[in-house]
């Protein structure tokens, strides 16, 4: 009867820990992409500043070649 | 009893041995992969190197010593770089693998927000835990942050592209100015329109001001970005 319950702790046992590594890599992924998604936004959002002053220059020297 | 201690520690090694099992797997993979592009390089080189050598035979008997050092240089050349594909076949693998991932997860959001478009109206939200398609954890994170990449290298372009154009515009400015104190010494213009052309010619001055600015504050951002980007890549791994 004993060895019954040794062999059920010890599954369990595996299984627990075998979840809580699974949990942590889980959260560490998800940081990642967190991570990774604040920086895309980032590089679009100077993507997008430099892409207006750029238009803006442009239709400035169009201006310019009237004088 | 023995043997039930000893078939419960075995059993226990054994869930504790299967992921580990699969990783090193996983690393097989990439060693076959290294292994494989490793051997297709060799195989280039000796190509490339025997070319230069039946070249350099049909060439005349003087030309036959400079295409022999060529040759040479050749060689060298290409086993460095050899050596260094040797080093970056793992993160090339890598990359490539990500690269593979990011499409099927484009494809995949493509398709998604498709649906989307075609009346789910979700709530938007962060993209982990959401549109993941086939891709799992760690895969996911990879092909977001080799989109991330992507995104950086367009990014660092379009700043290159910025700061062409500012040069260019620089002499279109001084063009136009030198043209309005032409006109100016010449007599032609009133006071009125050489008012008017002074501003446009400032106005551009601003506008080019603020483009210089804004690409030096972008190049620093860029740095930054880079860094932080290295050590997404370094924890993925």
């Amino acid at each position: 009867m004993n060895y019954k319950r040794i062999l059920f702790l010890g599954i369990a046992l595996a299984l627990i820990w075998s979840c809580r590594d699974k949990k942590k890599e889980k959260a560490e992924d998800e940081a990642v992409v967190k991570e990774v998604e604040a920086l895309e936004a980032e590089i679009e959002e100077n993507a997008k500043s430099l892409e207006s002053d750029t238009k803006d220059l442009k239709e400035a020297l169009e201006e310019l070649d009237s004088i | 009893m023995k043997k039930i201690k000893f078939i419960l520690i075995l059993i226990t090694g054994l869930i504790i041995m299967a992921p580990q099992n699969a990783l090193a797997q996983k690393n097989e993979k990439v060693k076959k992969e290294m292994k494989t592009a490793k051997e297709k390089t060799s195989k280039d080189v000796k190509q490339e190197a025997k070319e230069f050598k039946q070249e350099a035979k049909a060439i005349g008997k003087n030309e036959k010593a400079k295409e022999k050092e060529q040759v040479k240089e050749l060689k060298d050349q290409e086993k460095e770089e050899a050596r260094e594909l040797g080093k970056n076949t793992r993160a090339q693998a890598k990359e490539e693998k990500e690269l593979a991932k990011s499409q099927k997860g484009k494809e995949k959001k493509i398709k998604e927000d498709a649906d989307r478009d075609d009346g789910d109206a979700e709530a938007e939200g962060n993209a982990y835990g959401k549109n993941k398609g086939e891709l799992q954890g760690r895969e996911f994170g990879q092909s977001r942050a080799a989109e991330a990449r992507a995104k950086l290298q367009s990014h660092e372009n379009s700043i290159q592209n910025a700061q062409e154009e500012s040069t260019r515009a620089k002499s279109r400015i001084q063009a136009a100015r030198e043209k309005l104190e032409v006109a100016k010494a010449e007599g032609k213009l009133t006071e009125e329109e050489i008012a008017a052309k002074e501003e446009k010619i400032a106005r551009a001055e601003q506008r080019l001001k603020n483009l210089e600015t804004n690409v030096a504050k972008n190049k620093t951002d860029l740095k930054s970005q880079k860094e932080k980007l290295k050590k997404v890549d370094k924890k993925d791994q």
